[in-house]
């Protein structure tokens, strides 16, 4: 049992100014707790409103997974299905037949072909058309730079400028009999949307780390 | 007439005579604040813990992740609290009439329902019957709710209360030490304090557990924000309650020092160590990544050893177990080293990609030692094998001498912790009988112990039949008289007692014939004989003997 030292009869047995001190320290202690409460607060609701950024492309592109097959589709960058699959074959002629002039007149025509990014079709083009101005998501903001929010090749806690940013991938199904069942990459320019691909949307939090906002056809 | 002190072990339960009217009986079984052992301490410690509940279940309510999907649940725990709650509101309103507040009114029931804790009661249940007939909106609803949590009032008044008459003669100062630390001026509004801050150090640990669940963080990461920043101030302000109240302790009573020494206690680096994480990353998260610190939000959990003597039993076998421990640590480190430098021997030839270095092969040889076995450093080579087989069996054996040695310290830690208690017991009974401040501190301690009611009573007659054999001394060894001077003299009175008693009843002059003539005792102990004998009555066997001065060479 614990014997405690409260013997002698104190002569003031209100708070000494001692004892005021110290409660106006404690107010002080509970302000400050608040106030950076309040900034933890603010910090968090940042990374809310990133996470808000990522839900509002995963709702558009959800909502036009199935529409943006169909005729008339907008934007028509966006658009994929066979009518897209047919420009993508005319433009992919046409490339070559600009290489073969080109090889021709360079006197190369015995080396192998090579034409530049096919741009009809392509994420690039897709990605443009939606944040350019008067786009769909055009109005989104990076919550903690406060700047148009942009796409980032990868969350990276050691480089904070990439917090709020955001990451578009996409998942690719291995051939039968590998080790993994899809691969994850970053969905580049040149990459094709004519069919519909698996699109992993995540955000990058207050310390840049990822969060993964939704996985879906798009 | 005073009240006889009474010992109560850790399932002490009162038995409440069933010969009493039924309301009678069942206030005492159940509400009676005045008998210790009834079931009110259970009752309020449900019902808090049932209002505690409902504040969770309306602060989730507004997250619609988490209410929308689980509506069902959020209904049944609401209807479950309100049938409780009414339960308790009806049954309090029944025993009215018997209530100690109550009974010797006019209208006692009358006056209970319009008593403060009564409105409260019928506040936290009204709003849930109300929408039952009126449409009410779902947010005053919600708001109304609330009003249970007045329904804590009800155990916190009365420790107020308790508490104010405890402590009337006491400074601001120590009034606040007797909420933060455990004295004898705490009573129940310490135990509030304390389970407040109980619940603080689980809700918090909890967050940190399922902050870690990233489906669950997505949903709820403000909320966790919000829940961290709470415990933050809570346990920031225990913090520097703790060192401004700690000089009211024995040996910190130094203004400065006093505070210094209670800043380095274990508990007090513990206490520093649950809240830095959020001020550093409050401060520091722009200059470096700080999120693992957030693991270390876990340490909040060790508060919780403040209130248990496990760590502390612990502290103490491992302490007084330490050479032995230490020995077999070394005795397992010279394996280690020779079976892994042996390993490296036999096998880097055949694998030096797996066996590649010493420090390698330590890492296999104590996945050996230990009995794991994950099979990805395996020996290849037949001496490797071999060596393998006589690890893994010395293994068996040298990783149960810690172990086994921990479990038996642990056994003889309560033995000794039981022993003390007894040897209390002993020195309480030095007066006779137990007062009821030594009750109250023998059945603290026998709680703590969990010690039952009946082997608390046995210690307690083994103690006092000892104390009984202590006062006899007659009955200790002749070595144990002598230790102590004062039993000494007692003893050297009885004993002479004795042989004058002796002299009174036997034949004094055949004794002297007997004694002389056959040189049965020396002449200094004849003389003491006569010395004795000089000053006693005459006796029936020795008439006309007595007052007889001794001879002066005997003497």
């Amino acid at each position: 049992m614990e014997q405690h030292a409260q013997t002698s009869v104190p002569k003031k047995l209100g708070p000494t100014w001692v004892d005021i001190l110290f409660l106006i320290f404690l107010v002080g202690v509970l302000v400050s707790v608040t106030l950076l409460g309040r900034l933890a607060y603010e910090e968090g609701m940042k990374t809310e409103s990133s996470k808000e950024n990522g839900e509002a492309w995963v709702k558009w592109m959800t909502d036009s997974s199935d529409s943006r097959f169909k005729e008339g589709f907008q934007p028509a960058a966006c658009a994929g299905g066979p009518a897209v699959a047919g420009a993508v074959d005319k433009e992919r002629k046409e490339l070559m037949r600009a290489a073969r002039i080109a090889a021709k007149k360079a006197g190369t025509e015995d080396e192998p072909i090579t034409i530049g990014d096919i741009a009809t079709g392509s994420w690039g083009e897709c990605f443009k058309a939606l944040t350019q101005k008067g786009g769909p998501l055009s109005n989104l903001k990076n919550a903690f730079s406060g700047e148009t929010l942009t796409l980032v090749a990868k969350c990276d806690p050691g480089d904070l400028s990439t917090a709020g940013g955001f990451m578009l991938e996409k998942n690719v199904t291995t051939p039968l009999g590998s080790a993994v069942p899809t691969v994850t990459s970053t969905l580049a320019d040149n990459d094709s949307i004519v069919d519909k691909i698996n699109v992993r949307v995540t955000i990058c939090d207050k310390g840049a780390y990822p969060t993964k906002i939704a996985e879906f056809d798009f | 007439m005073t009240e006889e002190p009474q010992l109560r072990g850790a399932d002490y339960k009162v038995e409440i005579p069933s010969g009493l009217p039924f309301k009678e009986w069942l206030y005492k079984w159940l509400l009676d604040p005045e008998i210790e052992g009834n079931h009110l301490e259970t009752v309020d410690k449900w019902v808090g813990l049932l209002i505690v509940g409902n504040m969770f279940a309306l602060l989730f309510e507004h997250v619609p992740a988490v209410f929308e999907p689980n509506k069902l649940w959020f209904h049944l725990f609401d209807i479950v609290s309100v049938v409780v709650f009414t339960a308790e509101y009806l049954t309090r309103l029944y025993l009215a009439p018997v209530d100690h507040e109550f009974k010797d009114k006019r209208f006692p029931t009358l006056r209970y329902i319009f008593s403060p804790f009564a409105i409260i009661d019928f506040l936290a249940i009204i709003p849930f019957y109300l929408q039952s007939f009126i449409a009410v909106d779902l947010r005053i609803l919600r708001a109304l709710r609330l009003l249970r949590i007045l329904k804590l009032f009800r155990v916190i008044i009365p420790a107020i209360h308790d508490f104010r008459i405890a402590n009337q003669d006491r400074t601001f100062r120590q009034k606040m030490h007797a909420i933060i630390y455990p004295s004898e001026y705490g009573g129940k509004l310490h135990e509030l304090f304390d389970s407040f801050i109980v619940l603080w150090v689980v809700v918090s640990v909890i967050a940190v557990i399922f902050e870690s669940v990233q489906s669950i963080h997505y949903i709820l990461n403000i909320e966790f924000v919000i829940v961290d920043a709470i415990a933050v101030g809570v346990f920031t302000v225990e913090y520097f309650l703790r060192l401004y109240t700690c000089v009211e302790e024995p040996g910190f009573q130094h203004a400065i020092m006093g505070r210094i020494k209670q800043a380095k206690q274990t508990s007090s680096i513990i206490d520093f160590l649950a809240i830095l994480p959020f001020f550093l990353e409050v401060f520091l998260h722009h200059l470096f990544d700080l999120r693992f610190l957030r693991v270390f939000r876990l340490m909040r959990l060790l508060k919780l050893t403040r209130y248990t003597e496990a760590t502390a039993t612990l502290g103490k076998v491992i302490a007084r177990e330490w050479p032995f421990m230490a020995a077999s640590g070394f005795i397992m480190l010279l394996l280690v080293v020779l079976t892994a430098s042996l390993g490296y021997l036999f096998e880097h030839e055949a694998q030096p990609d797996k066996f590649e270095n010493i420090p390698q092969s330590i890492y296999w040889a104590v996945i050996t030692l230990a009995s794991v076995g994950y099979g990805d450093l395996t020996p290849v080579t037949p001496m490797g094998r071999a060596m393998t087989i006589i690890l893994a069996l010395m293994g068996i054996g040298i990783f149960a001498i810690p172990a086994a040695l921990l479990s038996a310290a642990f056994s003889d830690q309560l033995r000794i912790d039981r022993e003390k208690l007894l040897n209390r017991l002993y020195e309480m009974l030095s007066a006779g009988k137990l007062s009821m401040e030594d009750a109250d501190i023998i059945n603290r301690e026998a709680k703590r112990l969990h010690i039952s009611e009946e082997e608390l009573q046995r210690l307690y007659e083994r103690a006092k039949k000892e104390r009984e054999m202590m006062d006899d001394i007659s009955a200790l060894p002749i070595h144990k008289i002598a230790a102590v001077p004062e039993h000494a003299v007692e003893h050297y009175k009885t004993l002479i007692a004795e042989i004058k008693e002796l002299s009174l009843m036997t034949d004094r002059a055949r004794f002297e014939e007997l004694a002389i003539s056959k040189d049965r005792i020396t002449q200094t102990d004849l003389a003491l004989w006569r010395v004795i004998q000089s000053n006693l009555p005459l006796s029936k066997n020795n008439p006309g003997e007595g007052n007889t001065p001794p001879p002066q060479s005997a003497v």
